[in-house]
């Protein structure tokens, strides 16, 4: 991996356990790195979860506060990943990590399934491309905008919140 | 005449599969409860039946774009074939092992086809199965595999058999592991 990328990959990894840490959960960072980028725990309901963190740098659209980031996973970690992993993709804007998309492997497989979000590229990942405007987060007609800073509950519930798909198909 | 659309190659790809039913869930097309014959290839899956050439013809196309495979085509139902009334498939579970144990889940297809049709049913995310042995694994039996199905899916027994049974699946080793008997419902 080219050195550049490393530090971006450490900083944003560093700015979600920050988000974790301000609502008082605590975190860790494996010994190894095995895949789950950070270990949450919540002392006070003795859990632990993992999250596993995808950066991306913001790439401006011609309308104002309109921006674009993309991101990928592995298809065979999305479907059959652990249950309780979440994703946390992070987005540097402005020189500063601005946006955070919170959502569990399982319900971003189930997007997939259900409405197809993001693409399969030849190498076995899925890129997912999210077009930010000051109200919404989208891929392809589904709303990610529930998944905006949800860093509350914690772990997030294995349910799509509303309106974040159409109503016919989901 | 009925029609069918399918791959040239026997046995539509899993996620293939998975793209059909959305788009026919796209259309508008309840494919819990559908007109359908069996998918050449394949046990306890199912293609729909349409009465349309026309209508096939575009669902055709849409597969093929989706998919980016040009070998789905249209084709006119064998008259020896009898169709049937029914789910497109059965409920699927997937397994996937992990620490002590496996995690069973529902595909996302199966969670819709379980709220559109028992929206009552109270169905849980995810049943872990902790083993002493991995070998305990291997000789799980269908009774153990009942018993997940009704706690994952909230489902009485007749339910379970109405959306046509259930097959357990590991996607990481493509096989399936264990499939309760097929109901055909006519």
């Amino acid at each position: 991996m080219p050195r550049r990328d490393l530090f971006t990959g450490r900083s944003g990894q560093l700015a979600v356990m920050a988000e974790f840490l301000h609502r008082e959960m605590n975190v860790a960072i494996p010994e190894v790195d095995v895949g789950d980028d950070i270990v949450v725990i919540r002392d006070e309901h003795d859990m632990v979860t993992r999250a596993q963190v995808k950066t991306a740098n913001a790439a401006e659209r011609r309308q104002p506060e309109r921006f674009y980031a993309q991101f990928s996973v592995p298809e065979a970690q999305l479907e059959s990943g652990p249950t309780d992993l979440v994703y946390a993709l992070v987005v540097r804007r402005h020189d500063r990590w601005e946006e955070f998309v919170v959502i569990r492997r399982s319900v971003l497989w189930r997007l997939r399934i259900d409405h197809n979000v993001g693409s399969l590229n030849n190498r076995g990942k899925r890129t997912l491309g999210l077009t930010f405007t000051t109200d919404d987060v989208r891929n392809k007609g589904v709303s990610f905008q529930p998944f905006r800073r949800r860093f509350q509950p914690w772990p997030p519930p294995d349910e799509i919140p509303e309106g974040v798909a159409p109503p016919a198909n989901h | 005449m009925p029609f069918t659309v399918a791959c040239k190659d026997a046995g539509i790809k899993r996620h293939e599969f998975d793209a059909y039913v959305r788009l026919l869930g796209k259309r508008g097309i309840d494919w819990t409860d559908i007109q359908r014959v069996p998918e050449p290839g394949t046990q306890n899956r199912w293609l729909y039946v349409w009465e349309d050439r026309q209508e096939a013809g575009a669902f055709c196309k849409e597969i093929q774009s989706e998919t980016r495979d040009t070998n789905w085509e249209v084709r006119v139902l064998d008259p020896s074939i009898p169709a049937s009334r029914g789910p497109i498939m059965p409920v699927v579970i997937n397994v996937t092992r992990q620490a002590l144990g496996i995690t069973a889940a529902l595909h996302p297809h199966s969670r819709t086809a379980i709220r559109r049709r028992f929206p009552n049913a109270r169905r849980v995310s995810s049943v872990y199965v902790e083993y002493e042995t991995e070998a305990e694994f291997k000789h799980a039996h269908g009774p153990m595999w009942d018993e997940i199905a009704l706690v994952l899916t909230g489902l009485t027994a007749d339910q379970l058999q109405e959306l046509g049974g259930y097959r357990v699946f590991d996607p990481v080793a493509e096989k399936t592991v264990y499939e309760s008997m097929p109901v055909t419902v006519s």
